[in-house]
């Protein structure tokens, strides 16, 4: 199953990701929040979670950390979505929960290919 | 107002401190050079001093001397008195840096009107000193002011074009997704067009972003500098991968052995930039070097090519941001940012960058110093 | 000309040392999947969840034209095989041809850390070669792994910018001056083929 959950706050972008990987194939869960996700995650997602790092509220950084505090880390692989140039040090030591990163604005061939490989991964 | 006496007679200073108390001022006295020099060096230090012309150990003249020559910002006004009355005498007194002469034996009323005029002239000196500091600390406060302006520019830049990311993502992941559905050549034309537009705001606010970073991070320098022509051969390759095979012949001619000061990945960020607008401006098949050479403190790098050149009044120009050369080359899609951002990096390494050119289609030549490293 | 295949007690020919994290799994994958058989052993540490290990040398093994493992603790270096470095335990390389897994504490935030593996090595046989290679990822892991092997007269080679989905481990190498070669991966796989392809 291509499962993938996508995590950001901007309407736009959440609606523009679940529209184009809907008409690949793809099963999308749209979360606008992390909040949100969490409870996705608690109530069994798998799949991949593609994750926004600036949101009001919970950043995407302090996501990761509530889904490792919360060990709701396995069967999902996490990629980061940023409008920022450089990382920044905002994600220092979570690097290895990290699978992917895609800066903004992408292209959905890269996005697809991105999701792909991370689906591949988690194939059992 | 506090006077000092500085005298080695005794019966001097107590007539003097006698006079002095009666007129309303405290007293201090000293009965030597080193003396009063010590206390002239004190926190609150009298800002008068009567000082005698000959005494043990540091004469008056000499300690104007030295008075003057220190450091301290505000010197006491100093009244040299002495039993030498002659012209060269007042001429020599007042020439160590004396404010005013006065001969022994003095008339009080005399001692009162000068020590009075003394006093005055501190006042004066007061108010234009604390005038000065009223001015340098409204300097201070605009200066602070100007630079939390720009600081907030610049932050504005950068909030605005990472804010603009966000909603490119729908045209940018949307219309493809469009044009490879679409099959009428019209509107498939239109499309491509839309799409095209998104990708250079998208490229646009790269740029911008780029511009607002350089030179706002602290150089990384490393001790003993960098080997000039392995930065720049590593630029070229790196920057290879991006035109296509063959397309420009690209070559590094800067002699083995330069060292210079510089921030490896600024640098080549602005090499990069600068082999970006020559090969923008370069046909097929053009020719880029990049050479450099030595002068006494500074190594100079040129990056040359032989496509359209520039004319003699564009060249002061170009390296403002979004100064475009000429409008007809509006649809090579350059923002006009890349040699702003050369410029900027350039001047953080304390060089400078410039451009020549012959002429319209003689190709041009774009410089910039690096301080050399001696080692 | 087709060299004998080296045995467990022997060196093997040559050494490559990949090093990646965010993003890499893609450029690995990639790597593997156009890389030709080579005369070398391959040693790749890529920053990852545990869980995924064995579903990630198993996608390896799906692109690659030659032998996975993922590592176990005194495995031999063999010419032509790719060894995957597991998770949360450092990977090392004993005597140029042989590898140990060694609990540890973290290095540059991390565990396996690159640098830890590429400190490992040693110099060079006569006529062996050493290949450093740096890919995508965030942090600095692996810069200083790359200075070292480049100390050791071998080859080090970068991920490009432009190819990086965070270009932040090469960039730290490039600061520090020791890469010779800033490649995307086709130009990686070109690379690798012309120089060590069997």
């Amino acid at each position: 199953m291509k499962n993938v959950m996508v995590v950001d706050d901007d309407p736009g972008v959440l609606n523009t990701i679940d529209l184009v990987l809907r008409r690949h194939g793809y099963t999308v869960v749209k979360a606008p929040n992390g909040h949100l996700c969490l409870e996705h995650l608690r109530q069994g997602f798998r799949g991949v979670v593609l994750m926004d790092i600036m949101m009001p509220g919970l950043t995407g950084w302090e996501t990761i950390r509530e889904i490792i505090a919360a060990n709701l880390l396995d069967n999902i692989l996490v990629c980061m979505l940023t409008a920022k140039a450089s990382p920044g040090t905002e994600g220092e030591g979570l690097e290895e929960f990290v699978f992917d990163y895609l800066p903004k604005p992408f292209d959905n061939v890269e996005l697809m290919s991105m999701l792909d490989n991370a689906i591949e991964c988690l194939e059992p | 107002m506090k006077v000092l006496i500085t005298d080695d007679d005794l019966t001097t200073r107590l007539t003097l401190g006698l006079y002095l108390k009666k007129w309303g001022y405290q007293v201090l006295e000293a009965a030597s050079g080193p003396e009063a020099w010590e206390c002239l060096n004190r926190p609150d230090a009298p800002s008068l001093a009567i000082v005698d012309w000959v005494m043990p150990g540091l004469s008056g003249p000499q300690l104007c001397r030295q008075i003057k020559a220190s450091a301290s910002v505000i010197k006491p006004y100093i009244i040299l008195l002495t039993a030498r009355g002659e012209r060269r005498d007042i001429v020599q007194g007042l020439d160590s840096g004396a404010d005013d002469f006065m001969t022994k034996p003095y008339h009080p009323d005399e001692l009162r009107a000068r020590v009075s005029v003394g006093a005055r002239v501190i006042g004066l000196q007061g108010q234009l000193f604390d005038m000065n500091r009223q001015l340098e600390d409204r300097v201070r406060e605009r200066t602070r002011e100007v630079e939390r302006l720009l600081r907030h520019k610049e932050e504005l830049l950068q909030h605005l074009s990472h804010d603009l990311k966000t909603p490119l993502t729908p045209l940018v992941s949307l219309l493809p997704e469009l044009l490879r559905q679409e099959a009428d050549p019209d509107r498939r034309q239109m499309l491509e067009l839309m799409l095209d537009g998104a990708h250079n705001i998208r490229s646009m606010i790269t740029r911008v972003l780029e511009l607002c970073q350089a030179g706002s991070a602290p150089l990384r320098l490393n001790p003993g500098g960098e080997d000039l022509r392995a930065l720049a051969n590593s630029a070229l390759e790196a920057f290879r991968h991006a035109i296509p095979v063959g397309s420009r012949d690209l070559c590094n001619e800067v002699p083995a052995g330069l060292r210079v000061r510089a921030d490896v990945a600024s640098i080549r960020q602005a090499l990069k930039h600068l082999f970006d607008n020559a090969v923008k401006f370069t046909p097929d098949r053009g020719r880029i070097v990049v050479r450099a050479e030595t002068g006494p403190d500074a190594v100079t790098v040129a990056v040359q090519d032989d496509g359209l050149g520039l004319e003699p009044h564009e060249l002061p120009l170009i390296f403002e941001p979004f100064h475009k050369v000429d409008p007809s080359r509006h649809h090579l899609g350059a923002p006009g940012l890349g040699l702003s951002i050369v410029k900027t990096i350039v001047e953080q390494h304390g060089g400078r960058a410039w451009a020549t050119s012959p002429g319209l289609r003689c190709g041009a030549v774009f410089y910039f110093t690096l301080p050399s490293e001696s080692s | 000309m087709n060299p004998a295949p080296s045995t467990n007690g022997l060196a093997p020919a040559n050494l490559v040392v990949i090093g990646a994290s965010t993003g890499g799994t893609r450029v690995v994958t990639y790597l593997l999947d156009r890389l030709p058989p080579l005369r070398a052993a391959v040693v790749i540490v890529q920053h990852m969840p545990k869980f995924i290990n064995l579903s990630f040398a198993r996608t390896l093994a799906r692109h690659a034209r030659s032998e996975v493992r993922l590592v176990q603790d005194g495995d031999p270096l063999q010419d032509g095989a790719f060894y995957l470095a597991p998770s949360d335990i450092h990977c090392t390389v004993v005597a140029n041809r042989r590898l140990r897994l060694s609990p540890g504490p973290d290095v540059n935030y991390v565990c396996p850390s690159i640098d830890v593996t590429m400190q490992s090595l040693q110099s060079p046989a006569s006529g062996q070669r050493i290949i450093g290679i740096l890919l995508t990822g965030m942090g600095r892991d692996g810069a200083n792994g790359l200075a070292y092997i480049r100390k050791l007269g071998g080859v080090t080679i970068a991920q490009n910018e432009a190819s990086c989905a965070v270009y932040g481990m090469p960039a730290e190498a490039v600061k520090l001056g020791c890469v010779d070669f800033e490649l995307p991966p086709d130009a990686i796989v070109t690379m690798l083929a012309a120089r060590l392809a069997r």
